[in-house]
């Protein structure tokens, strides 16, 4: 059975989208009217669980009559608007946004950035072998799971999901300011002396790759991380009465990370420790 | 008011003065190079261009911009590179690292900086499109008015004094 929530009829927008009449509901935003349309515009801070902080500005667009771009992911359609999405000007501003991130972060793990990189043709490395860069390397202080920052683009996603959009935890934060700025616990503690709760819901998340399953990080370096080969089954938590769903990424028979289906209308991919790391009772032989 | 005048500080004029007005109430300097109008976030203006009428309009007719207010003042004993580096840098300082274009921008036009500063003509030419790129990028998607204008007063040092010609 599928749950459908129900809402109040919402009155219909009509907007220029690339020069085509539009209608789509009020509140909606430029990236949903687009990708109703089948229109592929690059995300990177936008994520289908949260409202997004518009903080990477990858996805811009132009909107007629404005100074600047507007980020596609967070403004909503308005009447008469005419909007355009592959202008030159945009197009400039996504190449860069591009270059600038690879040039400072590792996007190894980032799906999609490196066809992307090639769609813009964004050359990362036109900034010199001596371009600063985040510098940093994986921190490793519980069983669970890895925060690698070398690969964070500071998406904000992962702050929004520990604290007042899903798990309100908030055992994390931005800490710093400008290049300097990074994700961190309470006085840049190990995780285990910080306020995490081990839900996993900013892994669920994070759009690079730079929170992980420690199951991921230790076959990713040992070289044995093979996604093609793994299997996914969703299937029901046995833990408790809330019943949320888990998705068992299975490689070689071993369950080597678990994720929840983000279309669930009761849990929206968010779990608690014990469906999201309690999986080791299964596998003892 | 500030820079190389023989009396910084506040000064109040009528709306409608011109930028020649002020600099001769506070004592220009005898070679004049450059003003900075507006800031850091502002534009630099040339000295055959002090009819200026220090009002919204009159500023954003000639391409420059009030700003802030703040008018500073160089001779020709300064090296601008140097002064467009601690511009860059105070920049580079203030972003608050929430998007990209500025976080990562303000950077890489500081690193451009250093490596033109003792350039010019076409051994500058590839970092200045460099810079002309990323700051368009800058104005154009990020969040802010920082990041907006962070590569403001660079990009009239290049058009309008020809700082690396
Ligand atoms: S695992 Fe849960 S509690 Fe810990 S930082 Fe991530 S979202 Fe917050
Ligand atoms: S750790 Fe991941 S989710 Fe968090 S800000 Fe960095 S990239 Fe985004
Ligand atoms: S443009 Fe504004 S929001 Fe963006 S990093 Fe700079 S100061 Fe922060
Ligand atoms: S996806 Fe829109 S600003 Fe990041």
């Amino acid at each position: 059975m599928t749950a459908i929530p129900l809402q109040p009829p919402r009155r219909l927008v009509e907007f220029t989208l690339d020069g085509q009449e539009t209608r789509v509901p009020e509140g909606t935003t430029i990236l949903d009217a687009c990708r109703a349309a089948g229109k592929d515009i690059p995300t990177l801070c936008q994520g289908d669980t949260l409202t997004p902080k518009n903080a990477c500005r990858v996805c811009v667009v132009e909107v007629e009559g404005a100074r600047v771009l507007a980020p596609a992911c967070s403004r909503r359609a308005e009447p008469d608007m005419v909007v355009r999405t592959d202008t030159e000007r945009a197009r400039h501003s996504r190449k860069i946004v591009l270059e600038l991130l690879a040039s400072s972060t590792d996007l190894s793990t980032t799906p999609r950035a490196a066809e992307w990189i090639k769609e813009y043709e964004a050359k990362p490395e036109r900034f010199g072998p001596d371009a600063a860069r985040l510098g940093e390397q994986p921190r490793i202080d519980n069983d669970l799971y890895v925060r690698d920052y070398d690969k964070c683009i500071l998406c904000y996603k992962c702050v929004d999901a520990c604290g007042e959009q899903w798990q309100n935890t908030f055992a994390i934060a931005v800490a710093g300011r400008g290049f300097d700025a990074r994700i961190s616990v309470e006085q840049d503690a190990p995780l285990t002396d910080s306020a995490c709760v081990y839900c996993g819901n900013c892994i669920e998340v994070c759009p690079t790759g730079a929170l992980s399953f420690k199951s991921e990080f230790d076959m990713r370096a040992a070289g044995t991380w093979d996604e093609e080969s793994q299997t996914e089954t969703t299937t029901v938590c046995a833990y408790c009465g809330v019943g949320c769903n888990l998705t068992l990424h299975v490689q070689d028979n071993e369950i080597v990370k678990v994720t929840s289906p983000h279309d669930n209308p009761v849990t929206h991919g968010n779990l608690c420790i014990k469906g999201r790391f309690g999986y080791q009772h299964v596998q003892q032989r | 008011m500030s820079g190389q005048v023989e009396r910084p500080g506040i000064y109040e004029l009528p709306f409608g003065a011109r930028l020649r007005d002020l600099l001769e109430l506070a004592g220009p300097p005898a070679g004049l190079r450059a003003v900075l109008l507006g800031g850091a976030a502002g534009g630099f203006v040339r000295p055959d261009e002090l009819d200026i009428p220090l009002t919204f309009e009159g500023t954003r007719a000639a391409g420059a911009t009030l700003g802030s207010g703040v008018v500073l003042v160089l001779d020709d004993t300064v090296e601008l590179p140097a002064v467009l580096i601690r511009i860059a840098e105070f920049f580079r300082d203030e972003s608050c690292g929430q998007c990209v274009p500025c976080r990562v921008g303000t950077v890489r036009q500081e690193e451009a900086l250093h490596r033109v500063k003792d350039r010019t003509g076409a051994a500058a030419a590839g970092d200045i499109a460099l810079l002309r790129e990323v700051g368009g990028a800058m104005r154009d998607a990020s969040i802010c008015g920082l990041g907006q204008t962070a590569w403001n007063a660079v990009e009239s040092a290049i058009d309008r004094l020809g700082v690396f010609e």
